[in-house]
């Protein structure tokens, strides 16, 4: 069987973004913290598109989509994309199955840090 | 030492009677004389020489910093270039990312050689990253040597300063040891009552004489005799009577007065 998306690390391990998660990689993106949040933003192909941190600061912003959304992961270091050897748990790298990253699990933690005072965003579905 | 000699230089009445020197004992004092003096001479030649040399040589340290100087901006103009190449393969292996997962995402049988370029890509990429990673840090080596360089070179102007500085100070001191030796060679004059140039040829006549002598000691005393008889006789002859004329006019007017 095999697998395919991008492989990434993160805090100096390696994990997996699927392809139908995935969509491109950016670099030199200006992100801009949101007041009061972890979170923060960026502007993309002149969109805002919300950005969620999974790490220390790095050159490289994965725009993923999720549930038809756009939303951009920072603090990874983008590795490899293209099919590889694996199963459902993920690609095999040096007979050893990398991790899945639970971006989805990451975007609704986010979702519970939303502040009170940030009520004026709640057009933004995502936070929603 | 220098002051009792600019009192026998400078003071016309300096009694020569307090020297009481021989006139062999001035021809000795001449010469000695005669030999700082030209040794005086040579080392204030020798200093103005050294100290073109090191001119020449701090010159050329000074080049060589603006020389390094100039290094330094090529080197910095390198690094600025490889850094801007770094970042254009940076974008190239950004690029073969993106096209790996466009690929990826058009499934393996359809997707497969559009992953397969953008790996190919990617490899490539990295290996050129690499080298210019590797480029940047020799250049980086190169600058810190170029540094190094440029201190060492300053370091070397400024001894080579100290070191002209040093010399100058040296060539007043011959300067002034020239002007002792002009002042003892008067004051030797004026006590001896003999000038320098007679002083030196009376030295030389005792020298020969002094190395006849020795040559004749090294002969055998029958050999000597006969040397002596027939050789050294009829040339020595004539200078004996001048001699103890010289010594019976001496007298005769010591007894007049």
């Amino acid at each position: 069987m095999s697998v395919a998306g991008l492989l990434v690390r993160c805090r100096g391990q390696l994990a997996f973004i699927p392809a139908n998660v995935a969509r491109y990689v950016r670099y030199d993106v200006v992100v801009t913290p949101f007041p009061g949040t972890d979170l923060s933003m960026a502007l993309l192909a002149g969109r805002v598109v919300p950005v969620i941190s999974l790490g220390p600061s790095q050159r490289a912003l994965v725009v993923c989509d999720i549930d038809g959304e756009s939303i951009a992961v920072s603090g990874l270091e983008p590795l490899k994309s293209g099919i590889f050897e694996g199963d459902e748990q993920g690609p095999i790298e040096s007979d050893t199955v990398v991790p899945i990253l639970p971006i989805h699990e990451y975007v609704e933690k986010s979702r519970g840090q939303r502040q009170p005072f940030a009520s004026s965003f709640e057009e933004d579905s995502w936070l929603s | 030492m220098v002051e009792l000699n600019k009192d026998a230089a400078e003071n016309p009445n300096f009694e020569a009677s307090h020297c009481d020197p021989d006139e062999l004992s001035s021809a000795l004092l001449f010469g000695a004389h005669h030999v700082a003096l030209k040794s005086a001479q040579q080392a204030v030649e020798q200093c103005g020489k050294a100290n073109q040399g090191l001119q020449q040589c701090r010159s050329q340290f000074e080049a060589c910093a603006d020389q390094s100087r100039r290094l330094e901006v090529r080197l910095r103009d390198t690094r600025a270039s490889a850094t801007q190449l770094a970042d254009a393969l940076e974008r190239i292996k950004l690029v073969a990312l993106n096209t790996g997962l466009e690929g990826a995402r058009l499934g393996e049988s359809s997707g497969k050689a559009l992953v397969a370029i953008a790996e190919e890509v990617r490899n490539l990429s990295a290996r050129g990253l690499d080298v210019v990673a590797n480029h940047i840090r020799l250049v980086e080596e190169a600058e810190v040597e170029q540094t190094k360089l440029v201190q060492a070179a300053e370091l070397a102007q400024s001894l080579a300063m100290d070191l002209a500085l040093q010399l100058r100070q040296t060539q007043e001191c011959q300067f002034d040891a020239l002007a002792s030796l002009d002042m003892l060679e008067k004051a030797i004059e004026r006590a001896s009552g003999l000038d320098a140039s007679t002083a030196l040829e009376v030295q030389r006549v005792a020298e020969h004489g002094q190395g006849l002598l020795n040559a004749l000691e090294g002969l055998s005393v029958s050999r000597r005799q006969k040397i002596a008889r027939t050789l050294l006789l009829p040339a020595v002859e004539p200078l004996l009577r001048a001699l103890l004329n010289t010594a019976q006019m001496d007298s005769r007017s010591e007894s007049e007065q």
